[in-house]
């Protein structure tokens, strides 16, 4: 059962299950903090994880992630597995691919904006808003994705 | 799919949950009051893990510790193979460690309602949390690895 697509869907899963945890924190603990605590409250611990270890920590567990779940699709491919393991994996590996370009393209550039508008309230309040509706997006493509790859592992259980 | 597989994925799922959940506390969220200071992040934390957190973390960790126990006893029942056994209970194990650390760590979280706002007293508490939380979110992302494996043996 240890084949090269088997570890790579661990290795895959592994790695989907904590970026799922990790956003799920985001959407469900951290981002609703705002209404109780203020935008210039959270704001200042905003700025701080951004520029801290959230840099590195969600840039190595995204870009793994991906990179696992892309290898895993392909080696399923080129082995040409049967229907029943390639079809969650070319699904998990093509939400990947959807995650990386909503983050990129839209997450990743709203929240540095912060730093320019300083101690507006309003404009502060609209881009935790924005990035709200955007992490909403993204957390469900996250669960989704750690579903599919329980999926895909499930899949190699006789 | 019999009863011990969709125990077990249901387990990996809500500990994988928490994992993501854990590390991101210890990696990004913590050691933000070194550089926001104390008095900040605990304003922080008093809007995080004491709003929503105060329903989210018990929920995902009852229930990730209840599955993995309740998943390595219908193994045992069941007869299970000696490999599946052996990982189900070291599975267990760490969640039983990580509720321990997490009976540990809750009431310095929860101490932060009522302490004034001093950063050399909230410096404390938030160093010794974030040292249980450390304990805590290693057992936490082992039980989720060992439950992976799990799911490969079977």
């Amino acid at each position: 059962m240890l084949d090269a697509t088997v570890i790579l869907v661990v290795a895959t899963t592994a790695l989907s299950g904590i970026a799922a945890g990790t956003s799920l924190d985001v959407s469900i603990r951290q981002l609703p903090a705002r209404h109780r605590i203020g935008v210039l409250a959270y704001s200042t611990y905003s700025r701080a994880t951004d520029l801290g270890t959230a840099v590195f920590w969600y840039i190595s567990v995204g870009v793994s992630a991906f990179l696992f779940a892309l290898a895993a699709a392909l080696v399923a491919l080129l082995q040409r597995v049967p229907m029943a393991h390639t079809l969650p994996i070319t699904l998990f590996a093509s939400l990947w691919v959807v995650h990386l370009l909503i983050t990129l393209i839209w997450a990743v550039p709203t929240l540095p904006r912060q730093r320019h508008v300083a101690t507006d309230e309003q404009q502060l309040a609209a881009i935790f808003n924005r990035f709200e509706r955007l992490q909403t997006v993204r957390v469900v493509i996250d669960v989704l994705i750690f579903g599919i790859t329980l999926w895909a592992l499930v899949s190699y259980i006789s | 799919m019999n009863l011990i597989t969709s125990l077990m994925i249901l387990a990996t799922a809500m500990n994988g949950l928490l994992s993501g959940l854990n590390v991101d506390t210890a990696l990004v969220k913590l050691p933000a009051h070194l550089r926001i200071g104390a008095v900040a992040y605990a304003t922080f934390a008093r809007g995080n893990d004491l709003g929503n957190g105060l329903v989210v973390y018990p929920i995902l960790g009852i229930s990730a510790a209840l599955l993995t126990v309740l998943t390595t006893v219908i193994a045992y029942l069941e007869h299970s193979l000696m490999e599946l056994l052996l990982l189900l209970s070291l599975a267990s194990l760490l969640s039983l460690l990580h509720t321990f650390a997490t009976v540990r760590a809750a009431p310095v979280m929860l101490s932060l309602k009522d302490v004034p706002d001093d950063e050399a007293l909230l410096r404390a508490k938030l160093d010794r949390f974030a040292r249980w939380h450390a304990v805590r979110a290693t057992f936490q992302v082992l039980t989720f690895l060992v439950l992976l494996w799990a799911l490969v043996v079977l």
